[in-house]
């Protein structure tokens, strides 16, 4: 469907054969039935990646006959779910038959060849049937904390096929004519570590579907068959109509963009995701050609990029209307087979979530150089920043009980033209929550000892980046085993329109004081306390983003570590990757770079030296004068190329707490800003 | 068409780039600008996995069409998919049949 992107009253009613007020009621109304499923779900979820971080999506598909289902309404939660739903809901039911399934039927498939994201994620597909006939499919996906295999949590970096990886499950009827069906059930406990955990998950998921059956089954009580689809083909016509809208306000011609992965977890090779885009005549085609085959590592997705690339123009062309599969129907997507976004069988796909973001970010930036430069974002940090901790718990009172918890706490997304990056939040691809604490603490032997952002981490820019939060985890009983779900660590987030690289991802592992205290202050520990685990460290051993070496003095070269053992009492400090900056951060509201250096984001020295804003150690007031001087010796030098803006980092790095807190002998502490006032 | 062929395991690649391939179809014109470089390939749309037929020239799309075996398309398939359901796999499609039968009856 080409046209404008608004219909008038008449318009409506002629096509739709329903008033546009009704038509605009049953749009919100199918959106509200998916509110109500995701109420259901999150009050009655075990798994924390659900309950806590809203990694799961609620769905209304639209049954089209031979031609399969559309989405027609999705409502919060993990941001992909409402891209590979779609495509899911057509492969299960296609696989199936529509024909084949009954009232209270439900099937369950967690196949990434059949559209799901990762075997972890298992995702329930349930017809809605009115007068004896199939008129909708609800689904939700939800992420079960293990999912079996050898890797607890089922994130097994170290997997080259995807028998390492857990259960995969095919199409199969997990309940029928409203009862759980028993083998089915048996099949996923008895191959999962937390058997009950997951008993508790899928009837919460079940218990899902039934609200959203009741919803819209009133729904179409009230209205009738013939309203309620005609209102969801209004409410899909309208999203392709927006969106064309959108393309065809872009130049016809093809646009390219590039993406690398640090490596795939096994191997020390960079990956590159390559694409381009064809713009003609309100469509677009978007070809994965170019993109580097599928790696042995677990860094392969399966197919759901071929819908996952859509978050990039949702973004950027189209941010506000609620989502569905109308969207869809400007977009071919062109993958080629065996390439490393659509991997063939029995390659693996753990690391799943770094492709995720990646591809993401490849999208923001083939879309955002389509567009006027108002409407561009720089690249956010590229990493999922998660952490899968599992074990057995042997605190007193739960001796044996197996464990498994998600750990994510945000990063820092690129620099805009209008403001600065969003700090702490999941990447684009997800947007989920953070863990919360006390729950990780009450459900497993560790202690958070600290989220902090790190000083002089942001991408610098006329709007710098947002900034990352960094995790530093304990072990408080025996042994607990983490798999990291992490990338940038070696190459930097760059800026966009002139703006500055952020900072890349870290580990190390932390020496405690002997008083069991951690030296830190605004996110920094002295390097005499810090033992690498990964990163770029230049010959000094400081964390150095834009001169140092990948992995020298580091025990990896690789941030996807898998079962990664910390015993009790050893601490683990994970830094995110940040993204890049928009803009001269020449030209930076010198009143916002002395905001970040009173909140103790930003170091008074990188203030003059990346922002060119002189503050009076010890007032942190604005200096004019020496600002205005500053600035204009540092843009002379950067047009004649002698200065660039460094990547963002703390430079330099103390070595001592006594550096750290008091500076070393040429100067005050690198860190200390209101303190030091 | 060619004989069925298990889609279980594939080799790895040994392109170290890889690309997808579009397929000319001969004699076909473009009905909207008159080119004949018309192809066909693997795409996915807003349903999933597709064949396309589009012109080349200015991306008018002549036919959209479900994969057939000789695709491979989308690169997994089972090899269940074409069998008859079992009894218990519609046993509640049979419940509801039998009861609008009744019902009528």
């Amino acid at each position: 469907m080409a046209g404008t992107e608004f219909m008038t009253a008449k318009e409506v009613e002629g096509q739709y054969g329903v008033d546009l007020v009704t038509a605009e009621t049953l749009r919100a109304g199918l959106i509200e039935v998916t509110r109500h499923m995701y109420r259901a779900l999150k009050r009655s979820a075990f798994s924390n990646a659900v309950r806590e971080l809203q990694d799961f999506g609620v769905c209304v598909h639209l049954v089209e006959g031979d031609d399969g289902t559309e989405l027609v309404s999705i409502t919060e939660g993990c941001t992909h779910f409402a891209f590979t739903q779609p495509h899911m809901s057509n492969f299960v039911i296609d696989e199936w038959g529509i024909d084949n399934l009954g009232p209270g039927d439900t099937l369950i498939c967690n196949d990434p060849w059949r559209g799901s994201i990762h075997m972890p994620d298992v995702n329930l597909f349930r017809p809605v049937f009115w007068k004896g006939e199939p008129l909708f499919v609800l689904s939700d996906a939800s992420h079960l904390i293990d999912i079996g295999g050898p890797v607890a949590g089922g994130f097994n970096n170290a997997a080259t096929e995807f028998y390492a990886e857990g259960l995969r499950i095919p199409p199969m009827l997990i309940t029928s004519g409203d009862k759980p069906v028993r083998s089915t059930m048996a099949l996923i406990l008895e191959n999962t570590r937390t058997p009950m955990h997951n008993l508790g998950d899928l009837r919460a998921l079940f218990g899902t579907m039934k609200v959203g059956e009741e919803r819209l089954l009133a729904l179409l009580e009230r209205y009738g068959k013939e309203k309620v689809i005609a209102g969801s083909r209004y409410t899909l016509d309208l999203a392709e109509r927006r969106m064309r809208a959108a393309i065809e306000a872009i130049p016809d011609g093809v646009y390219e963009a590039e993406e690398w992965i640090d490596d795939d977890g096994l191997g020390d090779e960079p990956l590159r995701l390559h694409a381009s885009a064809r713009v003609a005549g309100g469509a677009v085609e978007i070809d994965f050609s170019g993109t580097d085959r599928q790696p042995l590592g677990s860094l392969t997705t399966c197919w759901e990029e071929t819908n996952r690339v859509l978050v990039g123009p949702k973004m950027i062309l189209d941010p506000n209307h609620p989502m569905n599969s109308g969207m869809f129907r400007a977009f071919h997507v062109l993958a080629p087979a065996g390439c490393a976004m659509m991997g063939l069988p029995p390659t693996s796909n753990s690391q799943h979530t770094e492709m995720g973001t990646k591809i993401c970010a490849l999208s923001v930036k083939l879309f955002g150089s389509m567009v006027d430069k108002s409407r561009a974002v720089a690249a956010d940090g590229g990493t999922t920043h998660a952490y899968i901790v599992g074990g057995i718990d042997n605190r007193p009172g739960r001796e044996g009980t197996p464990f498994g918890l998600v750990v994510a706490e945000g990063i820092g997304w690129g620099g805009t033209a209008v403001q600065d990056g969003i700090s702490f939040c999941g990447p684009p691809i997800y947007g989920i929550s953070s863990s919360v604490v006390e729950l990780m603490e009450r459900d497993g032997p560790i202690a958070i000892r600290g989220i902090d952002l790190v000083m002089d981490g942001a991408g610098a820019g006329q709007f710098r980046s947002g900034y990352s939060n960094t995790v530093l985890i304990e072990c408080t009983n025996g042994v607990v085993y983490l798999s990291m779900v992490l990338d940038s660590g070696r190459f930097v987030r760059e800026g966009s329109g002139g703006g500055g690289s952020g900072m890349t991802s870290y580990m190390f592992k932390v020496k405690k004081n002997p008083d069991n205290s951690i030296p830190i202050v605004n996110g920094i520990i002295p390097l005499d306390h810090l033992e690498p685990l990964v990163g770029k460290f230049n010959e000094r051993g400081e964390p150095d983003p834009e001169n140092g070496e990948w992995g020298r003095g580091a025990q990896f070269r690789t941030t996807k570590l898998t079962g990664y053992p910390l015993h009790e009492g050893e601490v683990l400090l994970i830094i995110a990757a940040t993204g890049g900056g928009y803009g001269n951060p020449l030209e930076r509201d010198p009143r916002l770079v002395r905001s970040d250096v009173w909140n103790e984001r930003m170091s008074v020295s990188a203030a003059e030296r990346i922002y060119g804003v002189v503050l009076g150690h010890k007032t942190l007031e604005i200096d004019e004068n020496a600002t205005a001087e500053t600035r204009e010796r540092m843009n002379v030098q950067q047009q004649r190329h002698e200065w660039k803006i460094p990547v963002s980092v703390l430079d330099p790095w103390p070595k001592t707490w006594q550096e750290l807190v008091q500076g070393d002998a040429a100067g005050s502490s690198p860190v200390a800003t209101a303190g030091a006032a | 068409m060619r004989s069925w062929v298990q889609r279980y395991y594939f080799p790895r690649p040994t392109e170290l780039r890889l690309t997808v391939e579009r397929t000319k179809v001969e004699g076909a014109k473009c009905p909207a600008c008159g080119s004949d470089d018309v192809r066909r390939y693997p795409i996915a749309n807003e349903h999933g996995a597709r064949m396309a037929t589009k012109c080349q020239a200015c991306l008018h799309v002549l036919k959209i069409e479900r994969p057939g075996p000789d695709d491979i398309w989308p690169p997994f398939r089972s090899v269940t998919y074409d069998w008859e359901p079992s009894l218990a796999e519609r046993a509640s499609r049979e419940l509801l049949l039998r009861s609008q039968k009744e019902q009528k009856e």
